[in-house]
């Protein structure tokens, strides 16, 4: 009886073991970065890394002599985007749809068809990445009022209070 | 005239009745009826021992009702009093100030029932407000014990008025006033006793106060004043102290009278300049009228009412009122009311402005026009054009937008006030009308707009290899140009410049490609390796259009790091440094030649290889150059290499088409130039090769010294003007060529051999010759030289031949001396060294020279090397007569045969020195010694 407990024992930790190792795997596949159990997935870093690419081929930079910098900056600013939306989610701040609307209103105009084209030729993107970017200005705009700071020195301050994990 | 003073007199008393002094004695009533309740009122029981009941009787009364004890059962008591511990003299109608001295008392009593006899006790007392002392002297009871019998109602008021003690006779002391009833019930089981009392009076004597005021009255008219206004002596407010009867009257102490006004801005003056404030007036007890002077700088709806009020004086003094009106003030003051704000009538605004947002029309909540103290003026009326004046223009020129045509109507304006600020700031709003009544509004702030653009601010020029100095920023800004201070964006950056890079920290640490905004900015740091000029830097919001580019930066080159040397054939490109390799013109092209001179250029560079022609660091000028770490080197005949002189002069980082001049030909040749007084470091050119100019001589050489009869080798080097070996380079002509020597022919008549110099005796530019020289001798030279009429033509050096081995060969080295010697006398031996040639052998070692010969002798050694003819000498003598045989061995020196080389066998000379010995003349015999033959030479 005593042999089969141990054996039973044994066989969960194996078991535990090799679940961790592959999970982890497919974790790491699957997210470039995780801040506070907050993942950034490889996909979405990928689509940011093209996306600022083509900017800089708009821009007639010599994008092979920057690339490697310019991605490194897109995984720090991810984080940093990362750890506000941490912190907004704790504090319990949100931006309604209307905001963003609001805002979205506000920058293209009456010349929205010409400002989406623009934006489409620099990034790549269309009016979906574009709301979605509003969304997030707005939303570091209302967690700097909150924590009554600059934003970017509260992240450097904050980044120490967050487990951030890169894989 | 006695008739007279009767009048007099008559006159005196009259006045004397009919003004009476102030003080004197009086009197008054007070009455407890307990009509309708117990008139506060309550038991106090001191002994109860059957049914007791006790208190307000509500029935039953003198004539309404009264307060009462009773007590049942067999010979009980109920005893106690109604006591009321609360009044003061001045309660009970005792004037203010009075002083009571003394109290008579009575009181109404009924013995309403008493079923069996018995006695009873009731009275009235007077005690301190403790209700422990009682305050009478002269007598404890106000009206002392009395036992009632009667059923019906009588009055009680045996005793006299009982004086008060002194420290009780203020009118505002508080005194206790007791109903004692002491009832007590028969000697019978069934017996009761109830005994009541009604209208309990206290006559009360007292001196009363002086007489003094008994108002305050405001005797002018009611005024009508303007708001904010002294009213002066104009419209003066006075006040009087009057009594009763409406004649001013002194107060009978100092008194303070307090005027105010339920005005809440009045303000009171005892001047008629309106300077000294004071709510207070002081009536002294000679005076009973004062002037009151008021601002008030709030309107009144209609009036406010003033009021004046004793606070202190002896006298009982009733307030006076009086109403007055203040009217708005002139126009002068136009207020603007602003969201967030209320406007009020003679207050003004209240609340917080609410903040704008640059760009945004708002409306302005209202325009009051009002006097200096916010009261409107309604007569400010009508279509008014209005000028607004604080906010500023918006950084980008456009100038706030407002409605200048306004309607007023009873001083607040009715026109929607459309409004639109561009500069965020926070700032007032004045708006006037014709110039007047201008007013700045409460502080508005004007928030920026939505992201627009940035500006970016890069401080010019800048230095190549250096983080860039001074203010580098960009600033976000709204569509005005309006710094956005909390943004938080974060911007690309682009630059339409060379080796650009961006960093993150100060010192350009840590490159970057964005920048993120913290309080709506970012500092740049930035570096180039590259100097250029018209470069900017452009920042592009993140996933957004909104952009801003600096103006045009010049980078300078940095600090001439090092000097380049473009030699012949190589370029130099700004930036990069030299390139390509070296090619020089001449015979030896592409390789420089030796003698002939050749241009080169100068480049001060940077560190990154900027050229240095611009800039701060323009390297330009005369310059003290150093060639001395060239690699150049003298010629053989040590001719150095020319360089130019100094100073060397620099436009714009350049010195270009510097004649040099290299004489030595060699590989590995550079060229470097430092500036020693800057100083800044050469940098080495690339190498090249200097190659021999065109044949100029030969150069004839052989060592020395040489031995006769061995060959040895002179060799013929072509040869350019500073000596230089043209090697390979040289091509031989064809034809006789001179070779000759200086040198003779041996003793023995061998003669040099030197054989002839022949075109093909060339090879890379020299010729070797093997010669053979015999005759012992020094300074001996070669002379060779090209086919005429070629000049070049080369001597050797002198050649030293030195003598050759010491030759055996009789013929050679000889052994000499004389022909016979006495027995016991020394003779010389004579050595002659020479070489196979018969060179002699000069200073060949005595002790290399050994002579040798038939005994019996005694030889001396050569004691001295051979001298210049080779020879040297020693001696022998024998003992013995005979033919002797004298040789000489050579040790140590090298002894050849005749052929000059092949060492000899014995080592010894072949030539040998026979030599006979004879007795010598005085030849003693001793003994018997037999002489046979032979004869004695000498004799």
């Amino acid at each position: 009886m005593m042999k089969i407990t141990v054996i039973f024992i044994l066989a969960v930790f194996l078991s535990l073991f090799i679940y961790r190792y592959y999970s982890r795997t497919l974790n790491d596949n699957k997210y470039i970065a995780v801040v506070d159990g907050e993942g950034i997935t490889r996909q979405e870093y990928d689509k940011e890394v093209e996306r600022v690419k083509k900017f800089y081929l708009w821009s007639k930079q010599d994008y092979n002599r920057i690339a490697s910098i310019s991605a490194q900056d897109i995984l720090d600013h991810m984080i940093e985007d990362k750890i506000v939306a941490v912190y907004a989610k704790k504090k319990g701040i949100f931006v309604k749809p209307s905001e963003t609307q609001e805002r979205y209103n506000a920058i293209v105009g009456d010349n929205e068809k010409e400002y989406l084209e623009k934006l489409s030729a620099m990034y790549g993107t269309g009016k979906d990445d574009f709301l979605k970017k509003v969304e997030k200005d707005i939303l570091s705009e209302k967690v700097q009022k909150l924590i009554g700071q600059s934003l970017k020195t509260w992240i450097t301050e904050e980044k120490m209070n967050y487990k951030i994990t890169i894989f | 005239m006695k008739t007279r003073y009767i009048l007099f007199l008559i006159i005196f008393l009259s006045f004397f009745f009919l003004f009476p002094k102030n003080v004197h004695a009086d009197q008054v009533t007070y009455t407890i009826p307990f009509a309708t309740d117990y008139e506060g009122f309550s038991w106090v029981s001191t002994s109860c021992t059957g049914t007791c009941t006790q208190g307000w009787y509500d029935g039953d009364g003198n004539p309404a009702d009264s307060v009462y004890a009773k007590v049942t059962a067999k010979n009980k008591v109920n005893q106690g009093h109604h006591k009321k511990g609360t009044l003061t003299w001045e309660n009970m109608g005792v004037p203010a100030g009075a002083t009571v001295t003394s109290v008579d008392g009575k009181f109404d009593v009924k013995n309403a029932q008493e079923t069996h006899a018995s006695t009873h006790a009731i009275g009235t007392y007077l005690y301190d407000s403790a209700d422990t002392t009682n305050i009478l002297t002269g007598g404890v009871a106000l009206e002392s014990d009395f036992n009632p019998t009667s059923a019906s109602w009588a009055t009680r008021d045996a005793d006299a008025a009982k004086n008060v003690d002194s420290a009780y006779q203020a009118s505002n002391t508080t005194v206790s006033i007791r109903i004692k009833e002491n009832v007590a019930s028969g000697n019978n089981n069934s017996a009761a006793s109830d005994i009541r009392v009604d209208n309990v009076v206290l006559v009360i004597n007292y001196t009363p106060a002086p007489s003094g005021p008994t108002k305050v009255v405001f005797t002018n008219a009611q005024r009508t004043l303007t708001a904010g206004t002294c009213n002066g002596d104009a419209y003066v407010l006075t006040i009087q102290l009057q009594n009763a009867g409406s004649t001013p009257t002194n107060p009978t102490g100092t008194t303070v009278i307090n005027v105010t006004s339920n005005s809440p801005s009045e303000t009171v003056y005892s001047d008629n300049g309106c300077s000294s404030s004071t709510n207070d007036f002081t009536f002294s007890t000679s005076e009973n009228t004062k002037n009151v002077y008021i601002i008030d700088t709030r309107k009144s709806n209609p009036t406010w009412t003033l009021t004046a009020t004793k606070t202190s004086g002896p006298d009982t003094i009733t307030d006076g009122t009086q109403s007055i009106t203040i009217n708005a003030g002139n126009v002068s003051r136009l207020v603007l009311t602003l969201p967030g704000q209320s406007f009020t009538d003679g207050t003004g605004n209240s609340g917080s402005t609410t903040n704008r947002t640059a760009g945004s029309s708002f409306n302005i909540t209202s325009i009051s026009a009002t006097d200096g103290y916010f009261n409107v003026n309604t007569g400010y009326s009508g279509s008014k054009t209005l000028v607004y004046s604080g906010p500023g223009n918006a950084p980008d020129s456009t100038p706030p937008s407002y409605t200048t045509s306004v309607s007023f109507t009873s001083g607040q304006s009715t026109t929607t006030l459309a409004t639109t600020l561009y500069k965020a700031e926070t700032t007032t709003v004045t708006v006037t009308d014709g110039g007047q009544y201008g007013y700045a509004s409460s502080g508005v702030t004007v928030d920026p707009g939505i992201l627009n653009n940035y500006e970016v601010v890069a401080a010019t020029p800048q230095t190549a290899g250096i983080c860039f100095t001074g203010t580098n920023n960009i600033k976000a800004r709204d569509q005005w140009n309006n710094y956005r201070t909390a943004d938080t964006s974060v911007v690309n950056m682009t630059t339409n410049g060379t080796a650009v890079t961006f960093y993150s920290s100060p010192g350009c640490s840590g490159s970057t490609t964005q920048y993120t905004m913290s309080s709506g900015q970012a500092t740049m740091y930035i570096k180039t390796t590259k100097k250029q000029s018209g470069i900017t830097v452009t920042a592009t919001k993140d996933g957004g259009t909104e952009t801003g580019t600096s103006s045009s930066i010049t980078v300078n080159p940095g600090a001439a790091a090092a000097i380049l040397v473009k030699l012949p054939g190589q370029s130099f490109t700004d930036g990069t440094g030299i390139s390509g390799s070296p090619s020089f013109s001449g015979l030896r092209s592409p390789n420089a030649t030796a003698g002939t001179s050749f241009s080169v250029d100068l480049k001060a560079v940077d560190t990154n290889n900027n050229l240095v022609d611009s800039g701060p660091n323009n390297y330009t000028g005369t310059k003290t150059m150093s060639f001395t770490d060239s690699v150049a080197g003298n010629a053989p005949d040590s001719t150095p290499p020319s360089f130019p002189g100094n100073p060397v002069t620099f436009t714009n980082g350049v010195a270009d088409s510097l004649s040099i001049t290299y004489y030595n030909a060699a590989t590995g040749r550079t060229v470097e130039a430092d500036d020693t007084a800057t100083p800044v470091s050469g940098t080495a050119s690339t190498t090249f090769i200097v190659q021999a100019n065109s044949v100029n001589n030969y150069g004839v050489s052989a060592s020395t010294p040489q031995t006769a009869g061995v060959a040895f080798n002179v060799t013929v080097t072509a040869r350019d003007a500073w000596n230089n070996s043209l090697g390979s380079l040289y091509s031989a002509p064809a034809g006789t060529y001179v070779w000759t020597t200086t040198a003779g022919n041996a003793p023995d008549t061998t003669a040099p051999v030197i054989g002839t110099l022949i075109q093909g005796n060339f090879a890379s530019g020299v010729a070797t010759k093997s010669v053979t020289l015999y005759k012992a001798e020094s300074g001996i030279t070669f002379t060779a030289g090209e086919p005429s009429p070629s000049t070049v033509t080369g001597i050797s050096g002198g050649v030293t031949v030195n003598p050759g081995s010491i030759s055996a060969d009789p013929n050679d080295s000889t052994v000499t001396g004389d022909a016979s010697v006495s027995t016991n006398t020394n003779t010389t031996i004579t050595i002659t060294l020479k070489d196979t040639w018969r060179n002699p052998k000069a200073n060949i070692p005595a002790a290399d020279v050994i002579l040798s010969a038939t005994s019996l002798n005694e030889i001396t050694q050569p004691s001295s090397p051979t001298d210049a003819n080779g020879i040297t000498s020693g001696q022998i003598r024998w003992s013995n007569t005979g033919e002797k045989i004298v040789q000489v061995t050579i040790q140590n020196s090298s002894l050849v045969q005749n052929d000059g080389s092949t060492p000899d066998a014995d080592g010894k000379l072949d030539d040998t020195h026979t030599i006979t010995v004879f007795f010598t003349a005085k030849v003693e015999i001793k003994g018997g010694t037999e002489l046979r033959g032979g004869s004695l030479i000498g004799q």
